[in-house]
C-alpha cells in the first residue's frame, strides 16, 4: 500500500503540472471554437434567445448520450484537462471503490480500472458522465471514511439519486485541487458563455450598423432611382395619354367617316336597287304591251279579213241565178286574189298568238312562235303580186257594172265596215305584212338579252323578213315584167331585129341627142342592151340597138381620159377617183332600176371633180362611135353612171359563166 | 254624208313620225309615254273647204321603207302625198329623192305632195335648216310646212292644205272625178247624213 502510494504521489504531481499548462490553451481553444460556432449559429438563428437555450439544452443532453456511444474507450479522449484515480463510493452496496477520472472540456468520464496488473489504466467505455455545466459540488464532512469527501449532483435532473455520486481522495492535497478545480471550470464555463453572449451582441450590433448603413445606402439609391423613374413614368404617362388620346381621335374620325361613307354607299345602292328593280318593272311592262299590240292588232286585221269575206266575196258567190249574179269567179278571183287562204293562215296564227298571251308571264316566249308557225305567210305573194290586177279590175268594174256599184254601196253602209270602201280593205294584206317585223324589233328592245325570248325574236325578226323581202323581190320581178311588155308593145322595128327574153331589166330612159344639130331621140337602157328610138307622131320607131357585150364608153370632157370597154378587161376600180366618186354615190342610192316618163331626176349628189359638160361617146367598134348629148350634166352623170355599172355586171356575169363552163370542162 | 272623199299616203324614212302625225290629225293626241309605231292602220277625219264637207282618208306605211316595191302599192290610188323627214336626221333629208321619184313614178301626174320637216319642237338638234328645206321643195313645186306630231304645231294646216290643192285641181277640171283611181271620190248626194264619224282605234306613235 505505500508503494502504491509513493508511485501515485509521482503521478498525480506530474498531472498536476500538466493540467495547469495544458489549461490555458485549452480554455483559449476551446473559446475560440466556441465562438465560432456561436457565431455561425447566431447568424443563422431568430433573435429568440430563450427558445435558443432551452434547444441548446435539449441538445446537450442528446449530446451526452451520443457521446458516451461515440466514446467507448479512454484513448478517444485526446485532449483532457485533469486525471487521476479517485475513489468513488458506490450507489447500491455503499462501498469505496477506485475509478479512473478524466476531465476534458467542460464534461467529467469515470473509468473502470485494469485490476489484474498495476499498469492503472482505464478500461471499457465510460461508467458515468456528468456535464459540469449543469452540476454543483458541496463539501460533506459527515463521512465515516474521512473528511476529504465532496458530492457532484445535477441540478437539473428529475432523478436526483441517479446523477451524484461522492467522491473523496487520498490526500488533502489531492482533494484541494479536485474540489477546486471542478468549480473553476464551471465559473470558467459560465465566464465563457457570457463572453460570448458579449461577442454575440457586439458582433449584432456591429452586424446591424452595417445593413443600416447599406439599408441606407440602397434607400438613397432607390430614392434617386425613384425620383428619375418617377420621372420618366410621368413622362411615359403622359406620352401614353396622348397616344391615347390621339387613337381615339383617330377611331373616332375614322368610325365617322366610315359611317358616312357606307350612308353614302347605301344610299347609292338603294338607288340603284329602285333604279334596277323600275328598269326591270318597265322593261316588262312595255314587253307586255307591245305583245298585247301584236294580238290586238291581229285580231282586228283577222276580223277585217273575215269582214270581207262575209259582206263582199260570199254574197258574190251566192247568188242563185246567172241573171242576178254580179261578178263571174274570175271577175271575183280577180279582184280578191287568194284571200280567203289569208284568212284561213291568219286565223291560226291568232290562234296562237292568243293561247301565248293567256299564259302570259315574265318568262313567257313569243319568238319561237314566228320561227315556227309563219312560213305560210309565202302565201301572200301571190296576192300582193295580183294586187295592182286587182286595183285596175275593180275600176273598171265600178265604171262599167251598175250593179256591182249599186253592191259596194250597200255593202260599204253596212255599219260593220266602219264607211270605209272595198279598196280600204284590200290595201290591208299589203300593210300587214311588213308590221310584223316592226312589232318584233319593238318586242326585241323590251326584252333582257339574258332573257331565252331574246335568242327567239332574233331569229324571228330575221325569218320575217326574209318572208316580207321573198314577197317584196317577188312584186318588184312582176312590176318590171310588166314595164318591159309595155315597151315592147310600144315599139315599131322595120328591119332591126330586137329580142326580149324573161330575164329583161329596164334600167334608165329618157331623152338624148345622137348630135348637137339634131332633135331630140329617147334611149332605154336594159340590163343587155341599148335602145335609141325616135318617138315621131306618137310612134316610137327603134332607131338603132347596141349590143353591151362590145360596148364602151368614154368621157372625153374629165381632166384625165377615162375609158371603160370590156374588150380590155379593165376593171372599173382601176379607173380614176372621179369615176370611183360617181360610182360610189350612184351605188349608195337605192333602187337604180326605177326610172319613168318625163321623170325629173333631180339629184343631190356632189358632182366628181373634173366631170364638165353634158356628152359622153360610146365606142362601138375601133372604127365606129356615137356621141350622145344630154339636157344637163347631171343627166349625163347618170347615165354615165347606169351604163358602166350594167357593163361591170355584164363583165362578172361573163367571167363567172367560163368559170362554170372551164368546171364543167375539167369535170 | 260628204262631198269629196280624198286619199292620202304618208311616205318617208323610217322613224321620223308618219304614224305620230297620223294619230295627232286623227285623234288629236300624241303618246310619247308607250312608244308604240303600230295599229293605226288607216285614219279618216271630215274637213270643211268652202262649205264643203270633205272626208281624208289616210294610209300609214310604217314598217314597209325596206321594201319599195310593196309600197309602191299605195302609190295608186292616192290624191296626195306627205313626204316627211325628220329635221334632226339629216338621212332622212338626204333620202327624199328616192321617196320623191316613187312617188313621181308610180302616181299619177296630178298628185299632190306635201314636204313636211317633223319635230320642229327639238330646235337645239336641228340638222336640216328651214332655208333647206324650202329650197327643196320650191325646186320639186312641193308645199312645205315644218310640223311636231308632240305639239301638234301645223299639223292640221299640213293635211288641210293638202286638200286645199286638191280642191283647186277639182275645180279647175285637172281631175276625172268619176275615175276612182286618182284617189277621189263623190259622195252620193242622197245618203243618210251620219253626224258620228267612225274612228279607228290607235294604239299609240313611234318614238
Amino acid at each position: 500500500m505505500i508503494f502504491l502510494f509513493k508511485t501515485s504521489n509521482k503521478y498525480f504531481y506530474l498531472l498536476g503540472v500538466g493540467g495547469s499548462c495544458f489549461l490555458g490553451f485549452v480554455f483559449l481553444y476551446f473559446l475560440k471554437k466556441s465562438y465560432n460556432n456561436k457565431n455561425n449559429k447566431f447568424i443563422e438563428s431568430d433573435n429568440n434567445n430563450k427558445n435558443n437555450f432551452e434547444k441548446e439544452e435539449k441538445e446537450m443532453s442528446q449530446q451526452l448520450i451520443e457521446i458516451r456511444k461515440k466514446i467507448n474507450d479512454y484513448s478517444k479522449l485526446k485532449y483532457p484537462t485533469k486525471q487521476g484515480i479517485l475513489f468513488k463510493k458506490s450507489r447500491y452496496l455503499k462501498e469505496w471503490r477506485n475509478r479512473f477520472f478524466v476531465i476534458e472540456e467542460d464534461i467529467l468520464y469515470y473509468f473502470d480500472i485494469e485490476k489484474g496488473n498495476n499498469s492503472n489504466k482505464p478500461i471499457g467505455t465510460p461508467l458515468g458522465i456528468f456535464n459540469l455545466l449543469n452540476c454543483s459540488f458541496t463539501l460533506i464532512t459527515n463521512e465515516k471514511r474521512s473528511p476529504l469527501v465532496f458530492k457532484i449532483q445535477e441540478e437539473n435532473g428529475t432523478n436526483k439519486d441517479y446523477k451524484n455520486c461522492l467522491i473523496s481522495c487520498e490526500s488533502a492535497e489531492e482533494f484541494n485541487q479536485w474540489f477546486q478545480l471542478l468549480p473553476q471550470i464551471k465559473q470558467t464555463m459560465d465566464r465563457k458563455k457570457d463572453l460570448v453572449i458579449k461577442l454575440q451582441a457586439l458582433s449584432r450590433k456591429k452586424l446591424q450598423q452595417k445593413k443600416y448603413q447599406q439599408l441606407k445606402e440602397s434607400a438613397l439609391t432607390i430614392q434617386r432611382f425613384y425620383h428619375l423613374y418617377e420621372g420618366e413614368r410621368k413622362l411615359a404617362r403622359f406620352i401614353f395619354n396622348v397616344i391615347k388620346v390621339q387613337s381615339y381621335a383617330r377611331c373616332f374620325i375614322d368610325r365617322m367617316r366610315y359611317k358616312k361613307i357606307k350612308e353614302e354607299i347605301m344610299v347609292i345602292q338603294s338607288h340603284f336597287q329602285v333604279i334596277k328593280a323600275k328598269n326591270r318593272l318597265e322593261k316588262e311592262f312595255m314587253r307586255r304591251r307591245i305583245a298585247q299590240e301584236l294580238l290586238s292588232t291581229e285580231k282586228s286585221y283577222v276580223y277585217n279579213l273575215k269582214l270581207i269575206i262575209d259582206i263582199f266575196i260570199r254574197p258574190l258567190i251566192n247568188f242563185n241565178s246567172i241573171e242576178q249574179r254580179v261578178l263571174s269567179v274570175s271577175e271575183i278571183s280577180g279582184v280578191f286574189g287568194n284571200w280567203e287562204r289569208l284568212y284561213k293562215i291568219n286565223s291560226d296564227l291568232l290562234v296562237l298568238i292568243q293561247c301565248k298571251l293567256d299564259n302570259w308571264s315574265i318568262d313567257q316566249t313569243i319568238g319561237d312562235l314566228f320561227i315556227e308557225n309563219t312560213d305560210s305567210l309565202f302565201e301572200y305573194t301571190p296576192y300582193v303580186t295580183n294586187y295592182d290586177h286587182s286595183r285596175k279590175l275593180l275600176a273598171k268594174l265600178t265604171s262599167g257594172n251598175t250593179n256591182f256599184r249599186n253592191f259596194l254601196d250597200a255593202a260599204q253602209r253596212d255599219k260593220r265596215s266602219k264607211y270605209l270602201d272595198i279598196s280600204s280593205f284590200l290595201i290591208q294584206p299589203i300593210q300587214r305584212l311588213p308590221r310584223y317585223e316592226l312589232l318584233l324589233r319593238d318586242l326585241l328592245k323590251s326584252t333582257s338579252t339574258l332573257h331565252k325570248d331574246h335568242k327567239y325574236l332574233s331569229k324571228g325578226i330575221v325569218k320575217i323578213k326574209e318572208i316580207t323581202m321573198y314577197v317584196n323581190d317577188q312584186q318588184k320581178e312582176r312590176e318590171n315584167l310588166s314595164q318591159v311588155i309595155q315597151i315592147q308593145k310600144e315599139l315599131i322595128m322595120d328591119n332591126i331585129k330586137l329580142s326580149f327574153s324573161s330575164a329583161t331589166r329596164l334600167i334608165r330612159e329618157g331623152e338624148i341627142k345622137v348630135s348637137k344639130k339634131k332633135t331630140w331621140n329617147y334611149m332605154y337602157l336594159f340590163n343587155s342592151q341599148l335602145v335609141i328610138i325616135q318617138k315621131k307622131d306618137d310612134k316610137k320607131l327603134v332607131k338603132e340597138v347596141i349590143q353591151l357585150e362590145q360596148l364602151g364608153i368614154r368621157d372625153d370632157n374629165s381632166s384625165s381620159s377615162n375609158t371603160i370597154t370590156n374588150d380590155s378587161g379593165t376593171d372599173l376600180l382601176n379607173n380614176s377617183s372621179n369615176n370611183l366618186l360617181l360610182l360610189s354615190s350612184t351605188i349608195s342610192s337605192p333602187d337604180l332600176s326605177s326610172s319613168g316618163t318625163n321623170a325629173i331626176n333631180t339629184s343631190s349628189q356632189a358632182l366628181p371633180i373634173g366631170t364638165i359638160g353634158n356628152k359622153f361617146k360610146l365606142i362601138i367598134s375601133s372604127k365606129t362611135e356615137i356621141s350622145l348629148y344630154f339636157d344637163t350634166p347631171e343627166e349625163k352623170n347618170n347615165w354615165f353612171a347606169d351604163i358602166a355599172i350594167t357593163l361591170n355586171r355584164l363583165e362578172t356575169q361573163k367571167k363567172n359563166f367560163e368559170k362554170s363552163i372551164n368546171l364543167q370542162t375539167i369535170n | 254624208m260628204y262631198s269629196f272623199l280624198f286619199k292620202y299616203i304618208i311616205i318617208g324614212d323610217t322613224g321620223v313620225g308618219k304614224s305620230c302625225l297620223l294619230l295627232q290629225f286623227t285623234d288629236k293626241r300624241f303618246q310619247p309615254v308607250h312608244d308604240l309605231t303600230i295599229g293605226v292602220e288607216f285614219g279618216a277625219r271630215m274637213i270643211t273647204i268652202d262649205n264643203k264637207a270633205i272626208k281624208l282618208q289616210i294610209w300609214d306605211t310604217a314598217g314597209q321603207e325596206s321594201f319599195r316595191s310593196i309600197t309602191r302599192s299605195y302609190y295608186r290610188g292616192s290624191a296626195g302625198a306627205l313626204l316627211v323627214y325628220d329635221i334632226t336626221r339629216r338621212d332622212t333629208f338626204n333620202h327624199l329623192t328616192c321617196w320623191l321619184k316613187d312617188a313621181r313614178s308610180y302616181a299619177n301626174s296630178n298628185m299632190t305632195i306635201i314636204l313636211i320637216g317633223n319635230k320642229s319642237d327639238m330646235e337645239s338638234k336641228r340638222a336640216v335648216s328651214y332655208e333647206e328645206g324650202r329650197q327643196f321643195a320650191d325646186e320639186n313645186g312641193l308645199i312645205f310646212l315644218e310640223t311636231s306630231a308632240k305639239t301638234a304645231s301645223n299639223v292640221e294646216e299640213a293635211f288641210v292644205n293638202t286638200a286645199s290643192k286638191i280642191y283647186e285641181k277639182i275645180q279647175k277640171g285637172d281631175f276625172d272625178i268619176n275615175n276612182e283611181s286618182f284617189g277621189i271620190k263623190l259622195g252620193a248626194p242622197t245618203s243618210k247624213q251620219d253626224g258620228t264619224d267612225q274612228k279607228p282605234a290607235g294604239g299609240g306613235c313611234c318614238k
